[in-house]
Order: C-alpha cells, then sequence, then structure tokens
C-alpha cells in the first residue's frame, strides 16, 4: 500500500495549526505544561504569607546603592512599619544625603481595595499623592521593587504558584527548595517576575536567598538576606543585598536599632504630619 | 545702591525674633535644644540668552537650613538665603516686601535674607507655628487657583525649578489633625506681596495686560512707578482657612482666605505730562475655593476651582488707568501619571475667567493656560531627563523647556537645561521672548 504523502494543502494547515498552538503557548510562560504546583509547595508558600506581623516596627534603614563601575551611593532613613487588619504602613523618612534629607514616602497598602501613597518633597512644601506604582517599578532608585518592599519577603499567594523541592544543606543550616511561578501572565506583567527559586529555612519562614526570573525567564535579580532578628513575635530581615543581573546594579540594606514598637503614634503614617519632619517615637 | 533702606528699628526685628525663637522652649521649661537635621545648599547658576549668546544670569545662592527640637513638643525651623548676582536678571525688587521681611543685606548685587524662621508647638492634634512661613495650599502644581495665601517670586518668570517660589511671611498658623475633618488657619501680618523683576530687569513685565493697558514704551524713564506702602501689617494682614476631608480614596478641601492680591493694580496717582506718577497698589479680595484629590489607579486626578467676587482689574477707558471690581473665576484639572517604563507624566489646564462689565478689562476675559511635563530617571537616578510645555492658549505664546542633571555624587549635581519663550509681546511668555535662553547650573548639597 502506498503511503500518502500529505498534499501542499495539508501541509500548510498543519504549520497554521502548530503555529496556533506554539502562539497560545506565551513565551512569558516558560514551559508551562511541564510545571505544577504541589502541596507541599502550596503549604510552604502560604506559612511563609501568613508569617507574623509586628503591629509596629521602627529602625534605621541604611541603603548602599552600587552601580556596575562599582560607584556607591549611600542613603539612611528612619523606616516605620505596621501592619494591623489587612493594611501594612510604611513610611520612610530620609535623614541623608542631604540633598534628599526630609523627603518622606509613606503607604498605605491594602488587601482589599488599591494601595494608596504619598510623597513629601521639601523643596515644594506640600505632600504629594502618589499614583499607584506598579508592583514592578524600581522603589526610590534602589534594586528593589515596590512590590518587594511591601511583600516583606512574603510571596503573596494570589500571585504565586508553588513547589517545594529537597532539603540542601548551605553553611550549617538545612534550607528547603521553594520555586514559584507567576499564577497568570497578568501577575508576572504586575510583579515583574515570571518565576523565582528561593531557599527557605523553614524555622523563621524566612527566604535566605531568592533567584527572580523576568517574565521573560532570563535571570533578573538575587536578593540574599545575610541576617534576620525577631522584632516583636515576627522575624524581620536586618540585613539583605539584591543583585540586578541585567543592569550590574547592587543594593545593599541594612537596618540599626530596630525595635519592636506596639503603639506606635497614628500620625507617623498620617500623610499630613509629613511636612512636620522626623516623628517622635518613644 | 540698594532699592530701600530698611529702618534700623524694623532690621532689628528679625533678630529679636530669632532671639525668641531659641529661648522660649527653654522659658517654658522644654530640656535643651537638639539638632534634628542641618543641611546646606551651595548653587550657581548662569545662563546666556538664546539669540546674542551674552550672560544673562550669573547668580551664586547659599542657603542654610537647620531643624532644632526642644523636648517632646517644641520645634524650631530657620532657614536662611545668601544670594549674589552680577547679570541681567536680578535678584528681583524688594520694595514690595513689608519693612519686616526685608533683607537684612541688601546691597546692589548682594543680599541676606530669612527665608524661614518658624517656631511650633503640638497640643495633641493640634500644631501652632508662629513666625516667618509659607502656608502651601492648592493641589496643583504652579497653576494658583486656591493656593493664593502665599506671594511667589517673579524675578525668573516661571523659569525655575520648583513652582511656585513661595515668600514666607510673618504670621501664625494653626492646625488641627483630627480623625475626620482636618483644619487649617492662618494669618499672616505681613503686607508683603509678589516679588517682581526690578526695573529694567529681563523678566520686567512688559505685556500691557501686566501694565494696566500701557504700552511697554512706557518705562521707567517717562513715567515714575511707585509702589503702595506696604507697612500696614493689621490692615493688609491676610487670613484664610482651609478644611479639609477624605471622601472613600478622595481628598476634598473647601477654603476660604481674605487678604491684598499679590497682583498689583495700576493707579494713576499724578497726571503731570512730564512724568505721571503711577502707583502698583494690591486692593484686598476674597476667594473662596475647593479642592478636589483622587487616586485612581496609576494616576492622580487634582481639581481645583476658586471665586473671587471682588477681583480689582483695569480697564480700558478714556481716563488712564481706570478700574473697575469683577467676579472673578478660576478653575484647574490636572493629572499626574506613572507611565510605563519609569515615565512620569503631569499634565494641566486652567481657565481664569473674568466676568464682563461697561468696560472691557485690559487683560482677556478668560485665559486658558495648559502645562505638559514628563520626567524619568536614568541609571539607579543618576541622571534626570526633564521636559515641560507651558502655554496659553488664549494668548497663542508659550515656554519649551528641556533639562538633564546629573547627579556626580550625594552631594554634587549639575544640570544643563534650554528655556525657549515664544509668542507675541503682548502675551504672558510672549512679551519675554528675548529671554529665551541655555542655562547650566551646579548645586552642592552638603
Amino acid at each position: 500500500m502506498l503511503e500518502r504523502r500529505p498534499n501542499r494543502m495539508s501541509r500548510l494547515a498543519l504549520l497554521m495549526l502548530s503555529m496556533l498552538v506554539l502562539g497560545s503557548t506565551r513565551a512569558d510562560e516558560p514551559s508551562a505544561q511541564t510545571w505544577l504546583e504541589n502541596p507541599e509547595g502550596l503549604a510552604l508558600g502560604q506559612m511563609i504569607h501568613a508569617r507574623p506581623a509586628s503591629s509596629g516596627r521602627v529602625g534605621i534603614m541604611n541603603f548602599r546603592l552600587i552601580n556596575k563601575r562599582g560607584r556607591s551611593r549611600e542613603r539612611a532613613a528612619l523606616m516605620a512599619h505596621s501592619e494591623i487588619e489587612g493594611t501594612t504602613r510604611v513610611a520612610i523618612y530620609f535623614s541623608s544625603p542631604a540633598s534628599i534629607q526630609n523627603t518622606v514616602f509613606l503607604s498605605h497598602e491594602h488587601e482589599a481595595q488599591e494601595d494608596d501613597s504619598w510623597l513629601y518633597l521639601p523643596a515644594t512644601e506640600r505632600v504629594r499623592r502618589l499614583p499607584a506604582s506598579e508592583r514592578a517599578d524600581p522603589f526610590m532608585g534602589t534594586d528593589l521593587s515596590y512590590g518587594d518592599i511591601r511583600d516583606n519577603f512574603r510571596f503573596p499567594v494570589e500571585h504565586w504558584q508553588f513547589r517545594a523541592g529537597e532539603r540542601v544543606e548551605e553553611a550549617g543550616r538545612e534550607l528547603r527548595v521553594l520555586q514559584g511561578r507567576a499564577q497568570s501572565s497578568e501577575s508576572a506583567r504586575e510583579m515583574g517576575y515570571g518565576r523565582f527559586e528561593a531557599l527557605i529555612d523553614e524555622t523563621s519562614l524566612f527566604p535566605v536567598r531568592i533567584e527572580y526570573f523576568d517574565i521573560h525567564d532570563q535571570a533578573l535579580k538575587q536578593v540574599t538576606v545575610s541576617r534576620i532578628g525577631q522584632v516583636g513575635e515576627a522575624w524581620t530581615a536586618l540585613a539583605f543585598e539584591v543583585q540586578n543581573h541585567q543592569t550590574g546594579h547592587r543594593t545593599e540594606v541594612f537596618f540599626e536599632d530596630m525595635r519592636y514598637v506596639p503603639d506606635l503614634s497614628e500620625r507617623v503614617f498620617q500623610p499630613t504630619a509629613l511636612a512636620d519632619g522626623l516623628p517622635r517615637i518613644p | 545702591m540698594p532699592e530701600t533702606m530698611t529702618p534700623r528699628s524694623t532690621r532689628l526685628m528679625p533678630m529679636v525674633a530669632l532671639g525668641l525663637t531659641l529661648t522660649l522652649p527653654g522659658l517654658t521649661g522644654a530640656s535643651t535644644l537638639e539638632t534634628v537635621t542641618q543641611r546646606s545648599e551651595l548653587e550657581y547658576w548662569i545662563g546666556a540668552d538664546g539669540e546674542e549668546g551674552r550672560i544673562a544670569l550669573s547668580r551664586l545662592s547659599f542657603r542654610p537650613s537647620i531643624q532644632l527640637r526642644a523636648g517632646a513638643d517644641w520645634d524650631i525651623d530657620i532657614a536662611g538665603r545668601l544670594e549674589a548676582a552680577y547679570d541681567r536678571t536680578g535678584l528681583g525688587t524688594v520694595r514690595s516686601f513689608s519693612p519686616a521681611s526685608r533683607p537684612l543685606i541688601d546691597e546692589q548685587h548682594v543680599r541676606l535674607d530669612i527665608d524661614r524662621l518658624v517656631i511650633s508647638r503640638r497640643f495633641g492634634d493640634n500644631r501652632l507655628s508662629i513666625g516667618k512661613q509659607t502656608v502651601p495650599w492648592g493641589v496643583l502644581d504652579g497653576l494658583q487657583i486656591t493656593d493664593r495665601f502665599d506671594p511667589v517670586r517673579r524675578r525668573d518668570f516661571v523659569l525655575t525649578e520648583v513652582r511656585p517660589e513661595r515668600l514666607a511671611r510673618w504670621g501664625l498658623r494653626w492646625r488641627h489633625d483630627g480623625e475626620g475633618l482636618r483644619a487649617d488657619l492662618a494669618v499672616a501680618f505681613d503686607p508683603t506681596v509678589n516679588q517682581l523683576a526690578q526695573s529694567g530687569d529681563r523678566f520686567e513685565p512688559l505685556a500691557p495686560r501686566l501694565r494696566g493697558g500701557l504700552a511697554a514704551e512706557f518705562d521707567s524713564t517717562t513715567i515714575d512707578l511707585r509702589q503702595s506702602d506696604r507697612d500696614r501689617y493689621w490692615h493688609d494682614a491676610t487670613w484664610g482657612l482651609r478644611l479639609s476631608h477624605s471622601l472613600g480614596r478622595a481628598d476634598v478641601s473647601l477654603l476660604a482666605l481674605s487678604g491684598p492680591d499679590t497682583d498689583p493694580l495700576l493707579r494713576l496717582i499724578s497726571s503731570d505730562p512730564q512724568r505721571p506718577v503711577i502707583e502698583l497698589d494690591y486692593p484686598r479680595r476674597k476667594l473662596f475655593g475647593a479642592t478636589l484629590e483622587v487616586p485612581e489607579g496609576s494616576r492622580v486626578w487634582r481639581m481645583e476651582l476658586a471665586h473671587i467676587p471682588d477681583q480689582r482689574v483695569n480697564t480700558e477707558s478714556a481716563a488712564p488707568l481706570s478700574d473697575d471690581r469683577r467676579g472673578r473665576t478660576l478653575a484647574g484639572l490636572g493629572m499626574d501619571w506613572n507611565a510605563p517604563e519609569g515615565w512620569f507624566v503631569n499634565a494641566q489646564l486652567a481657565l481664569d475667567h473674568i466676568e464682563g462689565g461697561r468696560l472691557d478689562a485690559v487683560r482677556p476675559r478668560t485665559d486658558v493656560i495648559t502645562t505638559l511635563r514628563a520626567q524619568r530617571g536614568f541609571l539607579q537616578e543618576e541622571l534626570r531627563w526633564r521636559s515641560e510645555l507651558l502655554a496659553s492658549l488664549s494668548d497663542g505664546d508659550g515656554a519649551l523647556r528641556s533639562s538633564i542633571e546629573w547627579r556626580a555624587n550625594d552631594t554634587l549635581s549639575l544640570s544643563v537645561g534650554a528655556d525657549w519663550l515664544f509668542g507675541t509681546r503682548k502675551g504672558l511668555f510672549g512679551q519675554y521672548r528675548d529671554a529665551s535662553q541655555l542655562w547650566l547650573r551646579t548645586r552642592l548639597v552638603f
């Protein structure tokens, strides 16, 4: 029997069908067919997301921004942070260098509605309401994104699928591999990340290292947490570094005098109070 | 020669205020003063005429400031300004300043000013501030719809980095930050009004609409232009009240203010044919306004509305420099947009309408002003590019500005830019069409 060879029309139809199939697999969803969430990963992701938060903490936040030529710039700010009833509030009062002294950034991040943020620039003498930043936008010239600041080393479960991997030993600690993949291309675009691979300390539920990949699955940045501490009931990062593989920039962050302030004054987080300068915190 | 001679007693007043400011917390039992922040800014700004390439601007400024704190409730904020200029732009007139607000040193090319001298005390949710201070109201950028409490500097027209450049005045301010309603009451016992360029300087107003209808050829050689007395501290005080409240995610405010107009009305004092005397007067007016600020995703919308029922305006008639009282309504709409790829865009539109009357006002019935600004940082904010268009749609003129700033390090920054002014000489922007410039600014902040 002669094997029936596909004619020109059927070859064209096959080509169009394969283009359709390939087209429906978006470039920003690498190996979508093979990536499967596992229950262990989901449980770990949820536990990290539900990690206890402090109702109020205050510390001096130091940034060092290092460009690819190795030149560095430093920033210091008083950071006040509180998480109460589904709203995370962060106020960052810059104290140095002198060129940005008294600049204040304030954000109220809500679970149930859009976030609000304000900026006080001393030169304008006015507190300015800011448009909602995309989570992926860089935060104040650092290699951190606004999303990194607000998530505080958690992985929002509404944006990620999780898969737990093996346990590995590093520097005398047993750590768990956790991989994440954006729930959808929309989530990926919003976060600026398509997937991550992290090493998690299961005792503190804190990541030790996170490797983020962009929506095109290119290595984007590595976050390395070198020191954590317990503030109130919550673990928080006291020193970490973000290395952007694509720009060659690096941001080092470390906190000093971080302390638990359960009854942090409401005024610290009031937009109208930003123009009054550094708040008094007992 | 300095523009004015300030009486010794008035010169002493700021020094007495400084002494009181530093000792008052101690007298009330507060602990010793503690420095909270301290900074100094040294800036040199040089500009050349776009057409002829001559140096038109050469200004050196030194601006130190310090914030002090005493105990749990007292705050002190002091800032000064030492400026030197040898150019055709000048440092602006101080004749529109009250004697108490005039520079401590006022030489032809050098001035020393107190920019701020404020002592504040907190009482629970209330804050009382006394001293030389600004009252920045309004939500739009540089478009003064409701933001009309403070006088502003106009010596550089609008070619400044931050607009408006506010002038602090002596007075008191009480603010209440309650759970819902916020109140802001301010009184300035200081009749200082807008600072204009000195006669003959680059940004001296020349358009007939700003000169009571007089043509540009009437200058200081043909007329005697005088300022009205700015020393009636009580009679020419400005007071204002602003009430703000959140409405869902929006912020709403209502305000009222009363005080001398900060823009001048021209009056003919003497019609001596050899050299007529004209006075720049600042009659009182009231303003009622409202603002609204609404965030919406990657945008923030800003709206302002103001009505001045008793605006005095110069009118066109057979008698020179006649004037009339009219209703004036101002409205503005603005939008901030966090555009993709790190771009920030700000767009604004404002209408300024004056009621008609038996005689036409020398200014147009309706001014339509628009602004469009785009900016972006590069290389972790080491470079910042900014461009803006300011235009009067009614006059058909405007200014196109572009600049790039290089932050060499945390202390030193260098900016270069170009300002192109276009339009007819009768327009708000076109009157300065010869003042288009290329400029360079060096700034040290430490």
